[in-house]
């Protein structure tokens, strides 16, 4: 008999006479497994005369957490420069330094995510003082990567993380990249082509997953999404304009995250950005984007030839800050979660439907957008529809488990510790929520928003942004397989739209929604 | 020194030197308190415990987190010859259920937690990483030990199968949705001669998944995902010595595997000629893919082939791109990669074709290319580019708990110690000289695996080989 044979019988003693019956014991018995001699150690294997076995009871059920803390997050404060810059100071002692920059202006029809997206590109190819390898050159000295950019809807942020010690340079190298962008001709061609490249023949996932929010957004700025034919449509004068917009007092702020002393860096900013000056003419504050816009409940983007389909549902969501943002965006995950969510064990491991599942999407000043995932092949797709539908339904109804509430509250507070784990990532948190138009101290209003969610708060929140009415689905698969099956779900006519979003035709034979 | 004006060696040393003053690596006494990063306490000394798992711990109490990363030396070279996927396999039902951990409890737990967590099993090792909330701390170590002790008695046969058919049918969906999908393994197959523990292919293929017996499974895990195979790495927000103790309450009782310690080598091969594949597969424009056999993982030449490969395609000096792409119009897009890897690793390059160029075009274009540039040596500049964006990125990784457990468990498992870093960046102090000469001599052009790949709309998911052809060594 093997050694880890006896431990489970021992175990399965000990462990029925710990513990209550139903109170952590097992809910299958364990059966000691058959005699392997390769299991075991040789030294112990044949042995008549072994000395007791250790009590290993504690390994009949998980271990209890130790009392979780009130989690604070960093101190941050806000000052500003001399020409009107706030520089919100996080507070966090680390082993690097991050300074983001951050400039906010929401996406607009005439200036969208393509514009925005090669601006950032275009930044970091040169400066009227510094060209690209001289660029290079300042960041090798302080032993960084060249600084991050990401966009949102409502704004850019350039982030340069780097050593205490080098403040000065690092400050000098972004207040350069930010004020003085050459954009030259030839580079920005050149960067332009690339970026393009990079979005041709996007895969069919990413594909779908950027055409809902144009399917649920329309037109309008917050169903803009990053494409390569737009890209090779954007002139070096669209980007110059964004650049200038963006780019001024009135619309930056800058984090700074790490343990340094505040006066210290308050000095090195004024330095790097107090010359900065205002704009002439204030940039026009762009209009709200449109609300969510009409339109059949079904859409197909056809490739003939995949087999299987990629299905994603998306829903307008409440706006950063709104209060009902985070039971919305719980509700969600209830659903969707691609590890616990409902429908995973409904779809995957019940019906066997799909492989799996996961829920994704961003929330900005005016409003915000959250959808799921799933595969399946052309069959499965209206079985997998109607039980999502389903599913959605009774959520709105009977609203989550306790388990799944506790589940998804964990999940969300220990998101705000995650957030704040390096300086990086504690100057994105922060500098995210500036550019949504959130105040710093938002972070301590969602922790304890996450506390004292109710499962009431995430069923209404479900019937409300989750109601399959609300909601858009788009198919992304072989329009000849997927048209029959979908238009006999009588959820009305089906729109076939083409890769850039737009609407090819309307294929009807189903009752309305 | 100021870096943009220092000679490369004295830059290699200053790199060396902010890490090492970055990095509390696990050494065997403490490092004085004020040479210690903020926030970061004492380090432990690597742990043998008797049963042979290797335990690195780190403190940092600068956030309420701790990172587990769990190194098994059971990657998909562990796989049994001609059946790839076993050890892929034995890591899902590892994570499905164990004797107690209930179906699903390992992802419903966790995410109760509110923790990250991964897995992945690669060519040299699988990977488990957990981040958890510090309350939580026992929690990875419970389901980890289970996993490691306790998983066959959980392991029953409508459990095997039902995770086996799930892995199939996810290969059989990756083969669909990437039009490129075998390409690495027909590249492996024709790379590594039969026997070579890197000829199974990674991912495995749907076939090779249906064949995989509960049997298979049950003494791959019994061999290598065993406590004498295993590196357990913990950095963050914990006590030493509690963690310690925590660590031995549910890992020293395991026992060790009867395999023997892994191979450190494999077969020396060389290539017996240029070995040209035709493959069709459904993309828009051509591509070539050209691989060469290269040095191991932590070696200095592997170093150098990094560099070089950032020489040739990288963002900043990316002589092939410029030439292929910028110049002559022929490629689209340009990639070279040195594949680091235990046993050895591999030169890779990949060039998609321009729309309307055919794959011959591009190898041709590419091959003249090559030559030109076989005898170029990089100025200061471009070196000091090539080894910053080769490395520029991990140095701000150092702030990260969960990044650092992984790479102590990973250089604990590849160098022995996980005090590596020092030296695995001082591998990176490249000289021009060793780049002068490198492309001759790693990659020649009578010694090579190439696959020429062209677009077919009815070539069946993940691309197909159509024909092969080998012209021995020195022949033209």
């Amino acid at each position: 008999v093997s050694t880890q044979a006896r431990r489970l019988r021992a175990i399965a003693t000990w462990g029925a006479a710990a513990l209550p019956a139903g109170c952590g014991a097992p809910s299958v018995p364990i059966a000691a497994p058959a005699p392997a001699a390769s299991a075991a150690p040789s030294s112990s294997a044949a042995s008549d005369a072994l000395p007791a076995p250790p009590d290993e009871s504690f390994r009949l059920q998980a271990p209890l957490p130790t009392a979780r803390g009130h989690f604070v997050p960093p101190a941050a404060e806000v000052q500003s420069l001399q020409n009107g810059i706030p520089v919100v100071f996080v507070a966090e002692p680390s082993l690097l330094e991050t300074l983001s920059v951050v400039a906010c202006g929401a996406v607009s029809p005439g200036a969208g995510t393509d514009v925005r997206e090669l601006m950032l590109v275009s930044m970091l190819r040169g400066t009227t003082k510094y060209t690209a390898t001289a660029l290079e050159d300042r960041y090798a000295s302080i032993l960084m990567p060249q600084p991050t950019w990401t966009w949102s809807k409502d704004g850019v942020v350039f982030s340069e993380t780097f050593r205490a010690a080098d403040l000065d340079a690092a400050a000098v190298t972004l207040a350069e990249i930010v004020q003085r962008p050459s954009f030259d001709n030839a580079l920005f061609e050149r960067a332009r082509e690339q970026t393009a490249r990079n979005h041709d023949d996007e895969k069919l996932g990413p594909l779908a997953e950027h055409l809902i929010g144009r399917i649920v957004y329309g037109g309008s700025a917050y169903g803009d999404f990053v494409s390569a034919k737009g890209l090779r449509a954007v002139r070096r004068d669209d980007v110059v304009a964004l650049h200038d917009a963006l780019f001024e007092p009135g619309r930056m702020t800058v984090v700074a995250s790490g343990g340094l002393p505040q006066d210290k860096v308050l000095a090195t900013l004024e330095r790097a950005f107090g010359g900065l000056r205002p704009a002439k003419t204030p940039g026009k504050d762009p209009a709200a984007p449109a609300l969510a816009a009409p339109g059949p409940r079904l859409v197909v983007l056809d490739r003939p030839a995949t087999s299987m389909a990629v299905i994603v549902g998306g829903y307008p969501f409440p706006a950063a800050g709104a209060t009902d943002d985070v039971p919305a965006r719980m509700a969600l995950q209830v659903m969707m979660n691609a590890a616990t969510g409902r429908g995973l064990h409904r779809l995957r491991d019940d019906r066997k439907l799909v492989l799996g599942v996961h829920a994704a999407g961003w929330t900005a000043h005016s409003g915000g957008l959250n959808y799921w995932v799933a595969s399946a092949s052309f069959a499965e797709v209206p079985k997998v529809l109607t039980e999502i539908d389903s599913m959605m339904r009774a959520l709105g109804t009977d609203g989550p488990t306790p388990d799944e509430l506790e589940t998804v509250r964990e999940a969300f507070a220990a998101d705000f510790v995650q957030d704040v784990k390096t300086t990086a990532e504690a100057a994105r948190s922060y500098a995210g929520r500036i550019m949504k138009g959130l105040p710093p101290e938002q972070v301590t209003a969602e922790i304890t928003q996450v506390d004292a969610v109710t499962g009431d708060a995430i069923r209404a929140a479900a019937a409300k942004y989750l109601d399959p009415s609300r909601g858009r689905i788009l198919v992304a698969g072989d329009l000849r397989q997927l048209r029959d099956p979908l238009l006999s779900l009588g959820w009305g006519p089906v729109e076939v739209r083409d890769a850039t979003g737009a609407v090819v035709r309307v294929e009807r034979g189903g009752e309305g929604r | 020194v100021p870096f943009a004006t220092c000679a490369l060696r004295q830059c290699g040393l200053l790199l060396v030197g902010a890490a090492v003053a970055w990095v509390v690596v696990v050494a065997p006494s403490p490092a004085r308190a004020d040479d210690r990063p903020p926030g970061l306490g004492i380090t432990l000394a690597i742990k043998h415990l008797d049963n042979g798992l290797k335990v690195v711990i780190q403190e940092d109490h600068r956030v309420p987190l701790v990172a587990f990363a769990m190194i098994y030396e059971a990657g998909s070279r562990a796989d049994p010859e001609g059946l790839s996927g076993v050890a892929a396999l034995t890591s899902e039902l590892m994570v499905r259920r164990t004797a107690h951990v209930e179906e699903g409890a390992y992802a419903k737990l966790l995410a109760r937690a509110g923790a990250y967590w991964r897995y992945d099993t690669r060519l040299d090792e699988s990977v488990f990483e957990i981040q958890v909330p510090s309350n939580q701390f026992a929690l990875p170590l419970w389901l980890w030990s289970d996993q490691m002790g306790f998983f066959e008695p959980g392991l029953d046969e409508p459990g095997f199968e039902a995770q086996r058919e799930l892995l199939e049918a996810r290969r059989r969906a990756s083969a669909e949705v990437e039009p490129l999908s075998h390409l690495d393994a027909i590249a492996d197959e024709e790379m590594f001669p039969p026997g070579h523990p890197y000829r199974n292919a990674v991912p495995s293929s749907p076939e090779d998944v249906r064949r995989i017996t509960r049997d298979d499974v049950l003494a791959l895990h019994r061999a290598w995902f065993t406590p004498d195979h295993a590196t357990l790495s913990i950095v963050g927000d914990v006590d030493s010595a509690q963690a310690l103790a925590q660590v031995k309450r549910y890992f020293a009782t395991l026992p060790a595997s009867s395999a023997g310690p892994r191979p450190t080598t494999a077969p020396s091969f060389q290539l017996p000629g240029q070995i040209q594949v035709d493959v069709v597969a459904r993309v828009a424009n051509a591509r070539v893919l050209v691989r060469w056999p290269s040095p191991r993982y932590l070696s200095s030449d592997d170093a150098t082939l990094d560099v070089l490969a950032k020489l040739l395609a990288g963002t900043h000096t990316g002589w092939l791109y410029w030439r292929l792409a910028d110049e002559q119009k022929v490629a689209q897009h340009v990639w070279v990669h040195e594949r680091s890897r235990a046993l050895g690793s591999q030169l890779e390059v990949t060039i998609e074709g321009a729309p309307g160029r055919s794959p011959r075009e591009i190898l041709a274009a590419f091959d003249a290319a090559l030559a030109t540039l076989a005898t170029r040596k990089p100025d200061g500049g471009a070196l000091r580019m090539a080894v910053f964006e080769t490395l520029g990125s991990e140095l701000p990784n150092l702030d990260d708990i969960k990044w650092r457990a992984w790479r102590f468990a990973r250089y604990t498992e590849m160098a022995g110690t996980p005090d590596y870093f020092k030296q695995d960046m001082q591998r990176y102090d490249v000289a021009a000289q060793s780049i002068e000469g490198a492309i001759a001599k790693w990659m020649p052009r009578d010694r090579r695996v190439v696959l020429l790949v062209q677009p077919d709309p009815n070539a069946p998911p993940g691309g197909q080989r159509v024909r092969r052809l080998v012209v021995p060594a020195g022949q033209p």
